[in-house]
Protein backbone atom coordinates (compact mmCIF):
# COMPACT_ATOMS: atom_id res chain seq x y z
CA UNK A 1 0.00 0.00 0.00
CA UNK A 2 1.33 3.46 -1.02
CA UNK A 3 1.81 5.53 2.09
CA UNK A 4 0.22 9.32 1.67
CA UNK A 5 0.62 12.21 3.63
CA UNK A 6 -0.99 11.93 6.75
CA UNK A 7 -0.40 8.47 7.07
CA UNK A 8 0.33 6.49 10.23
CA UNK A 9 1.86 2.79 10.74
CA UNK A 10 -0.68 0.28 12.19
CA UNK A 11 1.77 -0.11 15.12
CA UNK A 12 2.00 1.27 17.51
CA UNK A 13 -1.07 4.50 16.48
CA UNK A 14 -3.65 2.52 15.52
CA UNK A 15 -3.06 -0.25 17.66
CA UNK A 16 -2.96 2.06 21.27
CA UNK A 17 -5.56 3.92 20.13
CA UNK A 18 -8.13 0.90 19.64
CA UNK A 19 -6.02 -0.89 22.64
CA UNK A 20 -7.45 2.34 24.79
CA UNK A 21 -11.03 2.09 23.32
CA UNK A 22 -11.05 -1.48 24.29
CA UNK A 23 -10.37 -0.73 27.78
CA UNK A 24 -12.75 1.82 28.16
CA UNK A 25 -15.02 -0.92 27.05
CA UNK A 26 -13.73 -3.30 29.90
CA UNK A 27 -14.72 -0.44 32.33
CA UNK A 28 -18.31 0.56 31.15
CA UNK A 29 -19.18 -2.92 30.84
CA UNK A 30 -17.75 -3.75 34.58
CA UNK A 31 -19.48 -0.53 35.70
CA UNK A 32 -22.86 -1.50 34.46
CA UNK A 33 -22.81 -5.12 35.11
CA UNK A 34 -21.43 -4.08 38.64
CA UNK A 35 -23.80 -1.50 39.25
CA UNK A 36 -27.11 -2.37 36.78
CA UNK A 37 -27.32 -6.46 36.90
CA UNK A 38 -29.36 -8.00 34.22
CA UNK A 39 -32.99 -8.12 35.98
CA UNK A 40 -34.36 -11.48 37.27
CA UNK A 41 -38.06 -11.25 35.67
CA UNK A 42 -41.14 -13.17 36.37
CA UNK A 43 -41.49 -16.32 34.58
CA UNK A 44 -42.94 -16.43 31.55
CA UNK A 45 -47.03 -16.90 31.95
CA UNK A 46 -47.10 -19.45 28.86
CA UNK A 47 -51.03 -20.28 28.81
CA UNK A 48 -52.44 -16.47 29.47
CA UNK A 49 -53.80 -15.58 25.77
CA UNK A 50 -53.03 -11.91 26.72
CA UNK A 51 -50.16 -10.58 29.52
CA UNK A 52 -51.55 -10.54 32.52
CA UNK A 53 -49.42 -7.54 33.66
CA UNK A 54 -48.10 -4.59 31.81
CA UNK A 55 -45.46 -5.36 29.55
CA UNK A 56 -43.00 -3.45 27.64
CA UNK A 57 -41.16 -5.02 24.85
CA UNK A 58 -37.68 -5.36 24.57
CA UNK A 59 -35.94 -1.71 23.88
CA UNK A 60 -34.64 -3.05 20.52
CA UNK A 61 -38.51 -3.84 19.12
CA UNK A 62 -39.98 -0.14 20.73
CA UNK A 63 -39.31 1.02 17.42
CA UNK A 64 -41.62 -1.47 15.68
CA UNK A 65 -43.90 -1.67 18.47
CA UNK A 66 -44.73 2.07 17.86
CA UNK A 67 -44.73 1.99 14.36
CA UNK A 68 -47.70 -0.73 14.61
CA UNK A 69 -49.62 0.87 16.25
CA UNK A 70 -49.26 4.12 14.20
CA UNK A 71 -49.69 2.25 10.57
CA UNK A 72 -53.42 0.58 9.94
CA UNK A 73 -51.63 -2.65 9.62
CA UNK A 74 -49.16 -5.28 10.72
CA UNK A 75 -48.24 -5.85 6.97
CA UNK A 76 -47.41 -2.43 6.32
CA UNK A 77 -45.58 -1.99 9.15
CA UNK A 78 -43.44 -5.37 8.35
CA UNK A 79 -43.27 -4.06 4.49
CA UNK A 80 -41.96 -0.24 6.03
CA UNK A 81 -39.00 -2.46 8.15
CA UNK A 82 -37.91 -4.51 5.34
CA UNK A 83 -37.85 -1.29 2.80
CA UNK A 84 -35.96 0.45 5.18
CA UNK A 85 -33.44 -2.23 5.99
CA UNK A 86 -33.49 -2.51 1.96
CA UNK A 87 -32.36 1.07 1.72
CA UNK A 88 -29.66 1.32 3.90
CA UNK A 89 -28.62 -2.15 2.62
CA UNK A 90 -28.73 -0.88 -0.74
CA UNK A 91 -27.00 2.83 -0.52
CA UNK A 92 -24.19 1.83 -2.50
CA UNK A 93 -26.11 1.75 -5.87
CA UNK A 94 -28.54 5.46 -4.88
CA UNK A 95 -25.55 7.34 -3.66
CA UNK A 96 -23.20 6.72 -6.66
CA UNK A 97 -22.36 10.48 -6.97
CA UNK A 98 -18.74 10.59 -7.41
CA UNK A 99 -18.43 14.21 -8.32
CA UNK A 100 -19.76 16.19 -4.70
CA UNK A 101 -20.66 13.38 -2.70
CA UNK A 102 -20.82 15.41 0.27
CA UNK A 103 -23.68 17.24 -1.36
CA UNK A 104 -25.24 13.90 -2.54
CA UNK A 105 -24.81 12.24 0.52
CA UNK A 106 -26.82 15.55 2.58
CA UNK A 107 -30.01 13.96 0.64
CA UNK A 108 -29.45 10.37 1.61
CA UNK A 109 -28.63 11.21 4.98
CA UNK A 110 -31.55 13.07 5.46
CA UNK A 111 -33.87 9.88 5.90
CA UNK A 112 -31.86 8.07 7.61
CA UNK A 113 -30.76 10.46 10.30
CA UNK A 114 -34.86 10.99 10.70
CA UNK A 115 -34.91 7.13 10.80
CA UNK A 116 -32.25 7.05 13.78
CA UNK A 117 -33.64 9.70 15.60
CA UNK A 118 -37.18 8.02 15.57
CA UNK A 119 -35.48 4.94 16.85
CA UNK A 120 -33.86 6.79 19.44
CA UNK A 121 -37.58 8.66 20.49
CA UNK A 122 -38.78 4.81 20.78
CA UNK A 123 -36.67 3.07 22.14
CA UNK A 124 -35.54 5.48 25.04
CA UNK A 125 -38.36 7.65 25.38
CA UNK A 126 -41.65 6.20 25.35
CA UNK A 127 -43.32 5.44 28.89
CA UNK A 128 -42.58 2.23 30.82
CA UNK A 129 -45.72 -0.26 31.06
CA UNK A 130 -47.40 -0.34 27.53
CA UNK A 131 -49.35 -3.12 26.94
CA UNK A 132 -48.21 -6.34 24.61
CA UNK A 133 -49.74 -7.77 22.20
CA UNK B 1 15.85 -34.79 0.85
CA UNK B 2 15.50 -31.51 0.12
CA UNK B 3 17.80 -28.80 0.37
CA UNK B 4 15.53 -26.77 2.88
CA UNK B 5 15.40 -30.78 4.69
CA UNK B 6 18.98 -31.09 4.84
CA UNK B 7 19.68 -27.32 6.52
CA UNK B 8 16.89 -27.88 9.04
CA UNK B 9 18.76 -31.30 10.21
CA UNK B 10 22.18 -29.30 10.83
CA UNK B 11 20.47 -26.85 12.26
CA UNK B 12 18.58 -28.88 15.03
CA UNK B 13 19.92 -28.78 18.73
CA UNK B 14 18.38 -31.50 20.13
CA UNK B 15 14.40 -33.18 20.19
CA UNK B 16 14.13 -30.92 23.73
CA UNK B 17 15.43 -27.74 22.34
CA UNK B 18 13.28 -27.90 18.90
CA UNK B 19 10.21 -28.63 21.16
CA UNK B 20 10.70 -25.74 23.48
CA UNK B 21 11.95 -23.75 20.48
CA UNK B 22 7.97 -24.89 18.86
CA UNK B 23 5.72 -24.27 21.74
CA UNK B 24 8.00 -21.52 22.96
CA UNK B 25 6.74 -17.26 22.03
CA UNK B 26 10.08 -16.75 20.88
CA UNK B 27 10.58 -20.14 18.96
CA UNK B 28 6.85 -19.60 17.48
CA UNK B 29 8.17 -15.93 16.22
CA UNK B 30 11.63 -16.46 15.48
CA UNK B 31 11.95 -20.20 15.84
CA UNK B 32 11.61 -22.94 12.99
CA UNK B 33 7.72 -22.05 12.08
CA UNK B 34 9.26 -18.77 11.49
CA UNK B 35 11.91 -20.33 9.08
CA UNK B 36 9.09 -22.68 7.30
CA UNK B 37 6.63 -19.84 7.18
CA UNK B 38 8.19 -15.81 8.13
CA UNK B 39 5.67 -15.54 10.46
CA UNK B 40 8.32 -12.14 11.42
CA UNK B 41 7.95 -11.04 8.19
CA UNK B 42 4.56 -11.30 7.80
CA UNK B 43 3.78 -9.72 11.09
CA UNK B 44 5.98 -6.40 10.81
CA UNK B 45 4.27 -5.79 7.31
CA UNK B 46 1.03 -5.80 8.74
CA UNK B 47 2.30 -4.18 11.42
CA UNK B 48 4.13 -1.00 9.94
CA UNK B 49 0.98 -0.80 6.84
CA UNK B 50 0.31 3.13 6.29
CA UNK B 51 -3.21 3.84 7.41
CA UNK B 52 -5.03 7.02 7.53
CA UNK B 53 -5.31 9.03 10.56
CA UNK B 54 -8.57 8.30 11.72
CA UNK B 55 -11.01 9.83 15.02
CA UNK B 56 -12.05 7.99 18.29
CA UNK B 57 -15.36 7.42 15.99
CA UNK B 58 -13.72 4.90 14.26
CA UNK B 59 -12.82 2.35 16.82
CA UNK B 60 -16.35 1.38 17.18
CA UNK B 61 -16.19 -1.67 14.75
CA UNK B 62 -13.00 -2.71 16.76
CA UNK B 63 -15.32 -2.49 19.82
CA UNK B 64 -18.29 -4.27 18.23
CA UNK B 65 -15.85 -7.16 17.51
CA UNK B 66 -14.34 -6.80 21.26
CA UNK B 67 -17.49 -6.92 22.40
CA UNK B 68 -18.66 -10.45 20.25
CA UNK B 69 -15.66 -12.08 21.67
CA UNK B 70 -16.84 -11.16 24.96
CA UNK B 71 -20.48 -12.45 23.46
CA UNK B 72 -18.68 -15.53 23.10
CA UNK B 73 -16.93 -16.19 26.37
CA UNK B 74 -19.23 -15.53 28.75
CA UNK B 75 -21.72 -17.42 26.45
CA UNK B 76 -19.98 -20.42 26.63
CA UNK B 77 -19.70 -20.00 30.12
CA UNK B 78 -23.25 -19.98 30.02
CA UNK B 79 -23.67 -22.85 28.45
CA UNK B 80 -22.29 -24.81 31.30
CA UNK B 81 -25.98 -24.01 33.31
CA UNK B 82 -28.12 -23.23 30.89
CA UNK B 83 -30.96 -25.65 30.32
CA UNK B 84 -33.35 -25.08 26.93
CA UNK B 85 -36.39 -26.29 27.95
CA UNK B 86 -39.86 -25.30 28.85
CA UNK B 87 -39.91 -25.39 32.35
CA UNK B 88 -36.51 -25.48 33.05
CA UNK B 89 -34.75 -22.56 31.12
CA UNK B 90 -36.16 -19.83 33.63
CA UNK B 91 -34.94 -21.99 36.91
CA UNK B 92 -31.44 -22.86 35.63
CA UNK B 93 -30.85 -18.93 35.36
CA UNK B 94 -32.22 -18.55 38.31
CA UNK B 95 -29.78 -20.76 39.76
CA UNK B 96 -26.48 -18.72 37.85
CA UNK B 97 -28.05 -15.44 39.01
CA UNK B 98 -28.48 -16.50 42.15
CA UNK B 99 -26.48 -19.69 43.52
CA UNK B 100 -23.65 -20.32 40.81
CA UNK B 101 -20.39 -18.61 41.53
CA UNK B 102 -20.43 -15.08 40.09
CA UNK B 103 -23.14 -16.28 37.99
CA UNK B 104 -24.74 -13.33 38.25
CA UNK B 105 -21.39 -11.06 36.87
CA UNK B 106 -21.05 -13.73 33.99
CA UNK B 107 -24.95 -13.04 33.22
CA UNK B 108 -24.71 -9.48 33.62
CA UNK B 109 -21.65 -8.72 31.90
CA UNK B 110 -23.58 -11.36 28.54
CA UNK B 111 -26.49 -9.03 28.71
CA UNK B 112 -24.54 -5.26 28.54
CA UNK B 113 -22.18 -6.62 26.36
CA UNK B 114 -24.57 -7.87 24.11
CA UNK B 115 -26.49 -4.23 24.25
CA UNK B 116 -23.14 -2.72 24.04
CA UNK B 117 -22.29 -4.55 20.96
CA UNK B 118 -25.87 -3.64 19.01
CA UNK B 119 -24.81 0.27 20.22
CA UNK B 120 -21.45 0.21 18.70
CA UNK B 121 -22.59 -1.47 16.08
CA UNK B 122 -24.77 1.28 15.23
CA UNK B 123 -22.29 4.54 15.46
CA UNK B 124 -20.28 2.23 13.30
CA UNK B 125 -23.14 2.23 10.55
CA UNK B 126 -23.45 5.83 11.20
CA UNK B 127 -20.22 6.89 10.48
CA UNK B 128 -19.26 4.69 7.94
CA UNK B 129 -22.62 6.15 6.41
CA UNK B 130 -21.29 9.88 7.21
CA UNK B 131 -17.99 9.53 5.90
CA UNK B 132 -19.37 7.71 2.53
CA UNK B 133 -17.32 4.48 2.95
CA UNK B 134 -20.04 2.99 1.25
CA UNK B 135 -18.95 3.80 -2.09
CA UNK B 136 -17.38 1.72 -4.46
CA UNK B 137 -15.19 0.21 -3.87
CA UNK B 138 -16.25 -0.66 -0.60
CA UNK B 139 -20.07 -1.27 -1.68
CA UNK B 140 -19.54 -4.86 -0.61
CA UNK B 141 -18.01 -4.69 2.33
CA UNK B 142 -20.69 -2.52 3.21
CA UNK B 143 -23.47 -4.86 2.36
CA UNK B 144 -21.65 -7.91 4.44
CA UNK B 145 -21.67 -5.54 7.05
CA UNK B 146 -25.27 -5.16 6.59
CA UNK B 147 -25.82 -8.74 6.92
CA UNK B 148 -23.73 -8.58 10.06
CA UNK B 149 -26.11 -6.28 11.83
CA UNK B 150 -28.57 -8.54 10.52
CA UNK B 151 -27.26 -11.47 12.62
CA UNK B 152 -26.33 -8.71 15.71
CA UNK B 153 -30.23 -7.98 16.00
CA UNK B 154 -30.97 -12.23 15.00
CA UNK B 155 -28.38 -12.68 18.19
CA UNK B 156 -30.48 -10.19 20.21
CA UNK B 157 -33.75 -11.53 19.38
CA UNK B 158 -33.37 -15.23 19.91
CA UNK B 159 -31.11 -14.52 22.98
CA UNK B 160 -33.62 -12.47 24.54
CA UNK B 161 -36.51 -15.40 24.73
CA UNK B 162 -33.66 -17.67 26.22
CA UNK B 163 -34.51 -16.66 30.30
CA UNK B 164 -38.33 -17.62 29.58
CA UNK B 165 -39.14 -14.79 31.46
CA UNK B 166 -42.99 -12.80 31.20
CA UNK B 167 -41.31 -9.72 28.93
CA UNK B 168 -39.31 -12.51 27.33
CA UNK B 169 -42.30 -14.09 25.82
CA UNK B 170 -44.16 -11.81 25.09
CA UNK B 171 -41.72 -9.27 22.93
CA UNK B 172 -41.24 -13.27 21.29
CA UNK B 173 -45.16 -13.08 20.84
CA UNK B 174 -44.98 -9.79 19.18
CA UNK B 175 -42.61 -9.80 16.65
CA UNK B 176 -43.22 -13.29 15.77
CA UNK B 177 -47.01 -12.30 14.72
CA UNK B 178 -45.36 -9.83 12.90
CA UNK B 179 -43.03 -12.17 10.97
CA UNK B 180 -46.44 -13.98 10.27
CA UNK B 181 -47.92 -10.91 8.79
CA UNK B 182 -45.74 -10.76 5.80
CA UNK B 183 -47.42 -11.46 2.69
CA UNK B 184 -47.52 -15.01 0.82
CA UNK B 185 -44.61 -16.78 3.01
CA UNK B 186 -45.86 -15.27 6.70
CA UNK B 187 -47.09 -17.98 8.10
CA UNK B 188 -44.69 -20.54 6.30
CA UNK B 189 -42.10 -19.00 8.25
CA UNK B 190 -44.44 -18.10 11.57
CA UNK B 191 -44.36 -21.72 12.00
CA UNK B 192 -41.02 -22.31 10.71
CA UNK B 193 -39.71 -19.93 13.25
CA UNK B 194 -41.86 -21.04 16.44
CA UNK B 195 -41.71 -24.77 15.47
CA UNK B 196 -45.43 -24.52 15.80
CA UNK B 197 -48.51 -22.42 15.72
CA UNK B 198 -47.81 -20.79 18.74
CA UNK B 199 -44.15 -19.99 20.96
CA UNK B 200 -43.68 -22.98 23.28
CA UNK B 201 -40.53 -24.90 24.20
CA UNK B 202 -40.38 -25.79 20.48
CA UNK B 203 -39.82 -22.10 19.42
CA UNK B 204 -37.04 -22.30 22.99
CA UNK B 205 -35.16 -24.95 21.89
CA UNK B 206 -34.69 -23.52 17.88
CA UNK B 207 -33.93 -20.19 19.16
CA UNK B 208 -31.27 -21.68 21.55
CA UNK B 209 -29.43 -23.39 18.66
CA UNK B 210 -30.02 -20.29 16.30
CA UNK B 211 -28.46 -18.21 18.98
CA UNK B 212 -25.39 -20.56 20.07
CA UNK B 213 -24.66 -22.67 16.86
CA UNK B 214 -26.27 -21.12 13.79
CA UNK B 215 -25.60 -17.50 13.92
CA UNK B 216 -22.13 -17.61 15.69
CA UNK B 217 -20.83 -19.07 12.45
CA UNK B 218 -22.29 -17.63 9.94
CA UNK B 219 -21.04 -14.20 12.20
CA UNK B 220 -17.82 -15.32 12.51
CA UNK B 221 -17.21 -16.46 8.56
CA UNK B 222 -19.56 -12.73 7.32
CA UNK B 223 -16.75 -10.95 9.86
CA UNK B 224 -13.51 -12.50 7.84
CA UNK B 225 -14.94 -11.77 4.70
CA UNK B 226 -15.50 -8.00 6.00
CA UNK B 227 -12.16 -8.18 7.74
CA UNK B 228 -10.65 -9.40 4.64
CA UNK B 229 -11.69 -6.30 2.15
CA UNK B 230 -10.74 -3.98 4.47
CA UNK B 231 -7.19 -5.52 4.87
CA UNK B 232 -7.49 -5.50 0.68
CA UNK B 233 -8.64 -2.13 0.14
CA UNK B 234 -7.85 -0.16 3.45
CA UNK B 235 -9.55 2.27 5.50
CA UNK B 236 -11.43 4.82 3.50
CA UNK B 237 -9.68 8.46 4.55
CA UNK B 238 -11.79 10.79 6.15
CA UNK B 239 -13.36 13.70 4.57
Amino acid sequence: MREKKGDHPFYPHHVIRNAMAVLGAIAALAALAGWFPAPMERVADTLSPVPPEPTAPMWLMRPVWLVDRILPSSTLTILVFAAAFLFCAFIPFIDRGQEDPSKRRFWVAVPFLLWMMFIFVATWLLPKGIFLP
Amino acid sequence: MSLATRRDRRESKGILHDFLEWVGLLGFIYGPLDRRLSVRDALEKALSRPIPHISWWGCFGGISLFLFLVQIGTGVVLMFFYVPTDPEAYHSIRYLNGTAPFGWLVRSTHHWSGNGMIFALFIHVIRVFVTGAYQRPRDLNWMVGMALFLFTLSFALTGYLLPWSQTAFWTTVFWTDMIGQIPIVGQWLLVLIRGGELVSGATLTRFYAMHVAVLPILTIVFMAIHFAIIRRLGIKEPL
